[in-house]
């Protein structure tokens, strides 16, 4: 079960841009464009900073 | 009784190494965030964006993300696959391939040769046109002028040269246009759906990401490298030791020991190089503590100077552990 688990955090881990890139584009639906620009703007802005 | 259990396991198992189930998750979520980005532009009473405005910023948005990771599905995921088949079989090898780099916009095979034919196979020599240009002092031009120059424009150009002149392999000539027919159909599939929306949803990422996530990785990943030597053999790449990164790209920081065993898995790449770690150390192997994201919008931090002996190098930053003590 813990190794199942632990499988599930690494594909969780490995997908995590792809996944912040579909919550951006899906939550526009709640937030609205303007949101969304902001944050895909502070996403770009904090990788080139700190990753 | 056991063994003929793992064999039926094995017969059963479509992919060559359990941990490529990433790969295809990664690729699998690219393509249903550029649906969902499809879905929500053509029905924008969904997000609020009645208006040019804000159905443009929603654009801009959505190509920002969406071009990040086409970025990395490419130039790192597709990537692993050039060197590794993900699939047991080699026509789904060879089909999940040609669905995995269209939506990055390359034909997988185009892509395949400019990188293992190109780059792998003479890498920093004079004839491997994927790496920025020299300067006259043997330095890379700019960064921020070799990103929008190479994709598309010159790596059309050189491509057109290659497969003209049969660089590579026989009937290389042939193939390239059964391949850019195949690219064709599948890439322009969002065209047929609506022209504006490919132009934004589809074209735009794609430049994003080859131009901006690809390019600075290219550039970073070899910027004050020498070819490899018997005195250098590890100065051909940088490595980048960032955790966050290479968990979220598959290793690919790992850049010194991917280019001296290229057939090595990229989940085996942090295994790989704790066993070279001291050499890298004793032949002044370039490690950075960080990812290419700071690096690549930092450049100062990848200078590297060297004197005649080419060996010894000043590097502006190097990772802590990777300093050699005797100096």
């Amino acid at each position: 079960m813990r190794q199942i688990s632990s499988r599930i955090v690494l594909i969780l881990g490995r997908s995590l841009i792809p996944i912040t890139a579909l919550i951006i584009i899906l939550g526009t639906i709640w937030w609205g464009p303007w949101i969304s620009l902001l944050l895909a703007a502070a996403w770009w802005f904090m990788a080139g900073r700190l990753v | 009784m056991k063994q003929s259990a793992v064999d039926t396991k094995s017969r059963w198992t479509i992919l060559a190494h359990p941990e490529d189930i990433h790969c295809v998750v990664f690729h699998l979520l690219t393509l249903a965030a550029y649906g969902c980005a499809f879905w929500l532009y053509l029905h924008p009473e969904w997000i609020h964006a009645e208006d040019v405005w804000s159905r443009l910023a929603f654009v801009v948005a959505a190509a920002i993300m969406l071009g990040w990771i086409s970025g990395i599905d490419l130039g790192v995921n597709f990537h692993n696959h050039t060197h590794r088949r993900i699939f047991r079989a080699e026509w789904l090898n060879r089909w999940f391939g040609r669905l995995w780099a269209f939506s990055s916009g390359w034909s997988s095979f185009y892509w395949w040769h400019a990188h293992v034919i190109v780059h792998h196979k003479n890498l920093l020599g004079p004839t491997d046109w994927t790496l920025p240009r020299r300067r006259p002092d043997g330095s890379f031009e700019n960064m921020f002028w070799y990103c929008p120059a190479h994709y598309p424009w010159r790596c059309a150009l050189d491509l057109w040269r290659d497969f003209t002149s049969g660089r590579g392999q026989t009937g290389v000539k042939r193939r390239a246009v059964v391949e850019l027919v195949i690219f064709l159909l599948l890439w322009s599939i969002p065209f047929w759906i609506d022209p504006l929306m490919a132009l934004g949803l589809w074209v735009l990422p794609q430049w994003f990401g080859n131009v901006w996530n690809i390019g600075p990785g290219m550039y970073v990943q070899h910027v004050g490298c020498i070819p490899k030597s018997a005195s250098s053999p590890y100065s051909h790449s940088n490595t980048f030791l960032s955790r966050f990164f290479n968990l979220t790209t598959f290793n690919i920081g790992y850049h010194i020991e991917h280019h001296n065993f290229p057939g090595v898995h990229w989940s085996e790449l942090p295994f790989l190089h704790e066993r070279l770690k001291d050499e890298l150390i004793e032949k002044n192997a370039h490690v950075l503590p960080f990812g290419y994201y700071r690096a690549g919008w930092n450049g100062s931090m990848m200078e590297a100077v060297r004197n005649n002996e080419q060996s010894d190098v000043e590097f502006a930053v190097q990772h802590p552990d990777y300093v050699q003590l005797s100096k």
